[in-house]
């Protein structure tokens, strides 16, 4: 009976304290998330000329663009568009100014929008169509671009009218520093020769299905020393069906990342000399070596009675110089072994380095310049900062 | 099913004749062009108009860079010619983005229409699948590009091989195509002043397929030497004549082992730099003595009557590759050396222009500068005199020498008025 009233007790206490629990909830609570399109005020650019207000349609000899009120899509008439730029026109566009050039915010719907607007051609069926579509914001900078295939209902213009979406991603604004929450007027802006007409403007919710892919373009080198020279499907000058002057030395021990080695026998003769070879630095991509190039040198042996006259050339993808030269100087030289050098041309030697484009190197590529046997290998950019004893070491250091 | 709709509006159209069958043969010899069966050089030139020229000079086929012009492939029927199609593919240097995968699915798709629209033309003989992409680009996956475009090629046209045109020759193109475009049939090289090289390059860098020189003729705007003010150095008409029918025969001829053909640049007039530079015509339309000089390559005769032909230039003395530095508004005497004017009733028109100074590239498209009126004081055969203008700046003087027979050679020299 006592243990019955001490657990009535304890439930009681219980029961009454679940008045004092605070609330505790086992997941965030999820706010409810504002929908861009709701407050979205902006989606008509054209229906009619008389509410919507079109600019540029003044007549020049090589354009016409007029409303016209025949077999329009929406409303009382449409823009029929006419050009031929090759009536002497440098500039051909019109433009709509969008609620009366209001700055308008396409940030919120820049992801899931497009324009919409209907198309049709009087005869034939076209895929493109050489008039170019530009945003262009409140700081005078504007995005481009044109009517994809892709956004065209039915794959094409034909003479009914053809729903064409451009979706706003496809402007790329962040290319020309667009601001699209700022957005002064959309213009159309012509090239070459058409005939199109268009209405019902607007832009509409778009599903987008495309995005931009990664870089694949740029080998970024981290660290030296870098392995240059691998791989006989990277070099050329190296042909037997051609020319014995080069061949390759075969891999001692299959080690494929190791450089690969070319025994050559040039005799200089003719007019056209088959005295030069070369490798993409890495597999033909863009070397980004800009990290490094200012403490680094191309290195690579020699094994002969010297190293013969040659050139080296570099060449980049890009850059404001994509190509320098320099003809290897002995004082670049060592011997380090019986009948074997090490020669080493510092990047800071070779004239005009300071502008080439070492974010994307190319290639390098020796010309033998007087006749020679030797064997080279051991390509590679290395460590170098100016003291040939020390070279990981400033020179002087 | 849209593509094959769009094919099949068209094959409608060609239904008349079909496509020429055209196949890549290797033997002993080396590569050659079949069509229907026949061996085929090509004897070509870039070309839009001139047709009959064209054809009366000894060419059987002329290049087109994009389906822009293709209602010339009905010129091509007419003039029983064929037809290098090319396909343009945007380069990067015209904003394309490579990485962007609605750019570039989107010009996919648009460019198979193209091939489905026009593959059963019969004036058709190769796919030119770009040009000049490869011009300061960056982003090698432009050639997956031209690789689909290609294999496409093949899937739906049995009867045209396929080509990619690109600006010069390097190891790492020749590595590119070679690796990301097995569907690549033929190379297609632009050579200018690299044409000196080329076949030995096509060998050097490992290309083991056949190539046509899809662009060449005298060095370029962008290889010429400059006088002290920037203003590019061009050769007389009649030098630039010669130049090309050694190019032709030492270079383009002399290579049957690889190369099945050429297009030379330009049967027709473009200002690059100058309106003469490339173009084997005038503004006006009137062929040069480089007309001829093909017409010799193709034929291995030259035309009756021959265009006169300008080897030399001067202004007041000093040759055409110095710099000519003059004062304002004082009389400047031109002299040709002109051998086969000598034989002919020859005009000399004087023309004057301010310099161009354009920095566009591969070829995109320049403006003409306004021509400027010149007074002309005295002329004679082979001189002109003329006064200088009255505002320091670069000027280009034009000297156009015309027979009876409508035909030109032109040479000019760049000035500076101090």
């Amino acid at each position: 009976m006592m243990d019955f009233r001490l657990f009535l007790l304890v439930f009681s206490v219980l029961v009454a304290s679940c008045g004092h629990l605070q609330d505790v909830a086992l997941y965030d609570e999820v706010q409810a998330e504002e929908d861009p399109w709701a407050g979205f005020e902006y989606t008509e650019i054209f229906t009619d000329s008389d509410d919507t207000q079109v600019f540029g349609l003044k007549e020049a000899p090589c354009r016409s663009f007029k409303a016209v009120t025949t077999n329009s899509y929406a409303g009382e008439d449409h823009m029929h568009l006419r050009w031929d730029k090759s009536e002497g026109c440098k500039y051909v566009g019109m433009g709509f100014k969008w609620r009366d050039f209001g700055g308008k915010d396409l940030s919120g719907i820049y992801l899931d929008g497009a324009i919409e607007l209907m198309v049709r051609v009087d005869e034939g069926f076209l895929t493109k169509v050489p008039m170019f579509f530009s945003l262009q914001d409140y700081g005078g900078k504007r995005c481009v671009t044109k009517m994809s295939i892709l956004d065209m209902e039915g794959g094409g213009i034909g003479q009914d009218w053809t729903r064409v979406h451009i979706p706003l991603q496809a402007f790329r604004p962040e290319r020309n520093g667009v601001n699209m929450a700022n957005i002064k007027e959309l213009r159309i802006e012509f090239q070459g020769k058409g005939d199109v007409h268009v209405d019902d403007i607007r832009i509409v919710p778009h599903e987008h299905h495309y995005g931009l892919s990664p870089d694949a373009s740029t080998y970024r080198v981290n660290s030296l020393p870098l392995a240059i020279g691998r791989g006989q499907e990277f070099w050329w000058g190296i042909n037997p069906a051609e020319s014995d002057q080069f061949s390759f030395v075969p891999q001692e021990g299959g080690d494929e990342t190791a450089s690969e080695s070319v025994l050559a026998d040039v005799k200089l003769s003719g007019k056209k000399p088959w005295n030069a070879f070369g490798f993409g630095v890495h597999e033909w991509l863009g070397v980004d070596m800009a990290a490094h190039h200012r403490t680094a040198a191309l290195e690579f042996r020699v094994w002969g009675e010297k190293v013969p006259k040659m050139r080296l050339l570099l060449l980049a993808y890009s850059g404001e110089k994509r190509r320098v030269q320099k003809v290897i100087h002995p004082k670049y030289c060592t011997p380090v072994g019986d009948g074997e050098w090490r020669v080493r041309v510092p990047i800071k030697s070779i004239p005009g380095y300071e502008t080439f484009g070492w974010n994307a190197l190319k290639e390098a590529r020796f010309t033998v310049l007087e006749d020679a046997q030797f064997k080279a290998g051991s390509f590679e950019v290395t460590e170098f900062r100016g003291n040939p004893e020390k070279p990981f070491k400033w020179k002087g250091g | 099913m849209l593509l094959l709709l769009v094919g099949g509006i068209h094959l409608g159209l060609c239904a008349q004749t079909g496509p020429a069958h055209v196949e890549i043969h290797e033997s002993e010899e080396g590569f050659g062009l079949l069509l229907d069966g026949e061996p085929y050089q090509i004897l070509g030139a870039g070309a839009k108009d001139h047709f009959p020229l064209l054809k009366a000079s000894g060419a059987n086929s002329f290049r087109l860079w994009s389906t822009g012009k293709a209602n010339l492939l009905d010129s091509a029927l007419k003039y029983d010619m064929t037809v290098s199609l090319g396909l343009y593919v945007r380069p990067e240097r015209s904003g394309m983005d490579y990485n962007d995968d609605y750019a570039v699915r989107g010009q996919i798709e648009q460019l198979k229409t193209e091939v489905l629209k026009y593959k059963d033309h019969p004036s058709v003989l190769v796919w030119g699948i770009g040009n000049e992409m490869d011009l300061k680009y960056s982003n090698l996956r432009m050639w997956e590009t031209v690789e689909e475009i290609a294999a496409f090629i093949h899937e739906v046209d049995p009867h045209h091989p396929t080509m990619t045109v690109i600006a010069g020759f390097d190891p790492a193109k020749s590595h590119m195509i070679r690796t990301h475009c097995p569907s690549v049939d033929i190379l297609g090289v632009n050579a200018y002043g690299s044409i000196e090289n080329l076949p030995l390059n096509v060998r050097r860098f490992n290309w083991e397929k056949p190539y046509i020189v899809t662009e060449w003729g005298v060095n370029g705007p962008f290889e010429a030497r400059k006088t002290s003010w920037g203003a590019k150095l061009e050769p007389p008409g009649g030098v630039k004549a010669e130049q090309r029918k050694r190019r032709y025969l030492e270079l383009i001829d002399a290579d049957r082992e690889q190369c099945l053909g050429s297009y030379c640049f330009l049967w027709g007039q473009k200002q690059e730099s100058t309106a003469t530079w490339h173009g084997m015509f005038t503004p006006d339309g009137v062929p040069t003595d480089a007309v001829d000089a093909m017409a010799y390559c193709w034929t291995g005769s030259w035309p009756e009557p021959r265009a006169p032909s300008i080897m030399n230039i001067s202004l007041n003395g000093i040759p055409w590759r110095k710099d000519h530095r003059v004062k304002a508004g004082e009389s400047a005497v031109l002299e040709l050396d002109c051998p086969l004017c000598a034989s002919q009733d020859v005009d000399m028109v004087v023309r004057l222009f301010p310099e161009s100074f354009s920095k566009k590239i591969g070829g995109d498209i320049q403006e003409r500068p306004e021509e400027m009126e010149v007074e002309v004081v005295s002329q004679e055969k082979n001189t002109a005199t003329f006064i200088t203008p009255r505002k320091p700046g670069a000027y280009r003087v034009f000297v156009f020498a015309q027979n009876e027979h409508r035909q030109v050679s032109v040479a000019n020299v760049p000035f500076l008025v101090e």
